[in-house]
């Protein structure tokens, strides 16, 4: 149930309320923490500035989900750029050396094939990702959203015996 | 920034710690205990173990190893116990320990469970033979070879025929050999000497000669023509006399190399009857096999335990290894990825104990029977390559009534070869009754009060030179049988009148071979007196063995001499027949020539009156005719 109630409310932050570049914020964020190990220094700081920035959670929770999934199967081509990285830049060799020496950087896992790769790949879609989300709000608001209330799917889904249970019982609540 | 995300933040975080406070000492807890059965190979148990992370302090009330021999007891138990560790290292998951205290430290303590594991079926893997096993190994092959002290088989009783197998010496063999060569030459000689066809071809000059008539010649021309055919047999018979003269002497060069082969094989004799000798482990009595015989079997059992030893330290201390790029691997498990390696900086092993200091007692309860440890240790690491420094022990054992052990030591692996020593004094140690190899003269047992003891043992790579020094007195030699011969008197009787041992002992050797070297006060006296005694005995079985080789060996040879001498006699016989067949027709040859040319001499000669009486006629016609 609070799944739904999530996806609702990235639903309702997409209608109105928050600003496009809050929404497409969380959902960047999100994204790259979901993209990445979690248990690394950058995931754990993203976390916090998920929780902590004016940026929308539900958007970022979200992102969290689907990032997850597209790292499962990414996972083999983030292991690969991860080792070209560490491994197949000459110039940067010194500066791993470096990091690797220093007491905190090894929390970050850097050293780590997946960790890196996915890190600089979360880096690279995080651009594209936060506009082209910007990009979504802003055309879902504009007329967007009509079109896509009329699609079969969202009416399957919105008749669904599971949103109709999630539909009583939030109103429950707000009676 | 929202106000509502630090109260969530907050809350996680107090979440996190409540969780932490309740769980993270019990959680650390059994990840120790689980690593420390897996080395000690059974159960150890922590009692309130905690971790102060604001100290960076660990403490515990209890620590019970049980021993996985006899597993109702510990092996080792500590009371209340505390370390520092260092913060730093924590960053790259490094647990370096500056110091722990070990105090009320117990050893044999009874366990309320049992402290066995669960048996685990695991794959054989199939590992290389280490040092110990290689020196074990060694030393047991050494003492299984020693030379057979049943010194009863001296006497003559000794069943040599069951101890020596004649066809393995070399006289045997050669006269076997031999005999197979002779038989072919002497088939290859039948087939060649055909005195028949020599017969044969005798009667045919016969024939010729006979066929000449000679006695019905009576001109001089027949008699020239007849002289010629006479050459031409000669020259026949000759050829044929060549011929059984050639084959005579290739015959006699046959028998001549038999001859000398006979007498080659028989110089071989010396050296079967040695060979015989060694078979029959006649050797004579060493003092060092006494020695080993003696006091090798316990003594390599204290070797085992302390090669044991330093075998266990080379596993967990694990010596540099060659540096391996990190080479990628292609599809490590989903979200696991591959760590690569950087070169590290500091000297953090991912575990280090920097010093140690610890007391002990065992035997909890009893003080008069408890032993008091006190030693420190420094430089206990998983990783000896990257601390770069040796581990070094000392532990000093002292018991109340006077016994006092030293146990010192350094394991060094921080190069690719391990240079491990261990020193081990211990004064005044009650030794007790230690059982000794079971033979029928020598004592099964020696009993001994007290001893001091000296041992130092060098270890670099597969190399030991590990030496012992015992000084033990008084000793009681125990025999399981009563005295039956002499020898044993003699052995009961110097055994007797030592007091004291004193036992040198060395294993030296490297991964080609290990020896075992011993010597001891026992071995001189004792093969002194004994072998005084067993030198007639062993005069004479020497001799015996002697005796049974050379019967054996005379049997073969005379056979071989016996195919000889037959087919010399049978083999010249028809030879000499021959030659005295081809002989008398050369002779008979020569005479008839020598008659033929005085028939035509004689011929001539009438030739020659007659027509000298006649051309005396004829002048004596003419002047009458005047």
């Amino acid at each position: 149930m609070i799944w739904l109630k999530i996806i609702s409310k990235f639903i309702k932050a997409f209608r109105s309320g928050e600003s496009p570049g809050q929404i497409a914020g969380g959902f960047g964020v999100g994204f790259l923490i979901g993209i990445m190990p979690f248990w690394t220094l950058q995931g754990v700081i993203l976390f916090i500035l998920l929780i902590l920035l004016n940026i929308n959670m539900a958007a970022g929770t979200v992102a969290i989900l689907l990032a997850s999934l597209f790292a499962y199967l990414l996972d083999p081509t983030f292991h690969s750029l991860g080792y070209f990285i560490l491994t197949g830049i000459p110039f940067l060799r010194g500066f791993w050396e470096t990091l690797y020496n220093i007491p905190v950087a090894p929390l970050s896992r850097f050293n780590n094939t997946v960790v890196m790769g996915s890190f600089i790949g979360g880096l690279v879609l995080f651009i594209p990702i936060f506009f082209g989300m910007k990009k979504l709000v802003v055309a879902y608001r504009s007329g967007l959203e009509e079109r896509i209330k009329k699609w079969k799917i969202v009416q399957v889904i919105k008749g669904s015996k599971i949103v109709r249970l999630y539909e009583k019982t939030r109103d429950i609540g707000s009676e | 920034m929202r106000k509502k995300g630090i109260i969530i933040l907050v809350f996680i975080i107090v979440i996190f710690a409540v969780i932490a406070f309740f769980v993270r000492d019990r959680y650390i807890e059994k990840v120790l205990e689980k690593t420390c059965q897996a080395i000690a190979g059974a159960k150890v148990e922590i009692d309130n173990f905690h971790f102060s992370l604001f100290k960076m302090e660990c403490s515990w009330d209890r620590l019970q190893v049980a021993n996985k021999n006899n597993s109702w007891y510990n092996v080792l138990e500590t009371g209340k116990a505390s370390l520092d560790i260092e913060a730093r290292p924590l960053f790259w998951k490094r647990i370096i320990i500056k110091e722990m205290i070990l105090e009320n430290l117990y050893s044999g303590t009874r366990r309320e469970t049992d402290g066995s594991l669960p048996k685990k079926i695991e794959p054989l893997a199939e590992e290389k033979p280490g040092m110990v096993s290689k020196a074990t190994a060694a030393i047991d092959k050494q003492l299984r070879e020693l030379p057979v002290f049943d010194l009863s088989g001296l006497s003559k009783e000794l069943k040599v025929d069951s101890l020596i197998d004649v066809n393995n010496l070399a006289t045997v063999q050669g006269y076997d050999k031999l005999r197979t060569l002779a038989d072919s030459s002497f088939n290859y000689w039948q087939t060649q000497l055909k005195p028949q066809d020599y017969l044969t071809r005798v009667q045919k000059v016969e024939e010729n000669i006979k066929s000449l008539n000679l006695d019905k010649i009576k001109d001089v021309a027949a008699l020239t023509t007849a002289l010629k055919k006479l050459d031409d047999i000669q020259k026949e018979v000759k050829s044929l006399r060549k011929e059984v003269e050639g084959k005579y002497n290739n015959l006699s060069q046959t028998f001549t190399d038999l001859q000398t082969r006979l007498e080659a094989v028989q110089s071989d004799l010396k050296n079967d009857i040695e060979r015989a000798k060694q078979l029959a482990r006649l050797k004579d009595l060493d003092v060092k096999d006494v020695s080993l015989l003696l006091f090798g079997t316990p003594i390599i059992k204290s070797y085992e335990q302390i090669l044991g030893y330093v075998e266990l330290g080379r596993k967990y201390l694990p010596t540099a290894k060659k540096v391996v790029g990190s080479k990628k691997i292609q599809k490590p498990p989903r979200f696991k990825g591959q760590n690569i390696q950087f070169p590290f900086h500091y000297r953090y092993p991912r575990f280090l104990l920097r010093k140690a200091k610890f007391s002990a007692a065992t035997a909890a309860g009893d003080t008069s029977r408890a032993y008091f440890v006190e030693g420190n240790l420094s430089g206990l690491t998983n990783q000896p390559v990257v601390y770069g420094k040796p581990m070094r022990f000392n532990i000093g054992l002292m018991k109340v009534s006077g016994n006092q052990y030293e146990v010192s030591g350094s394991l060094d692996h921080t190069t690719e070869v391990a240079h491990d020593s261990v020193w081990v004094s211990a004064k005044n140690f009650a030794i007790g009754e230690v059982k000794l190899k079971k033979s029928k003269y020598f004592p099964h047992a020696v009993e001994a009060k007290k001893g001091n003891i000296v041992l130092a043992g060098f270890f670099i790579g597969d190399g030991i030179d590990l030496k012992l020094n015992l000084d033990v007195e008084p000793v009681n030699f125990l025999f399981e049988q009563a005295a039956g011969d002499r020898i044993s008197r003699i052995v009961r009787d110097v055994l007797a009148g030592l007091t004291q041992l004193t036992l040198n002992a060395q294993l030296l050797g490297d991964a080609s071979d290990y020896k075992l070297h011993m010597n001891s006060n026992v071995d001189q006296v004792l093969a002194k007196q004994v072998k005084k005694a067993l030198q007639e005995n062993l005069q004479e079985a020497q001799q015996w063995v002697e005796n049974y080789v050379r019967s054996e060996v005379d049997k073969r040879r005379k056979e071989v001499e016996a195919i000889i001498d037959k087919n010399r006699q049978k083999l010249f016989t028809e030879m000499d027949k021959s030659k005295h067949k081809v002989q008398e027709k050369v002779d008979e040859l020569e005479k008839c020539k020598k008659e033929v040319h005085e028939r035509i001499e004689k011929e001539k000669n009438k030739v020659k009156d007659k027509a000298k009486d006649t051309l005396k006629d004829l002048f004596k016609k003419k002047v009458r005719m005047k």
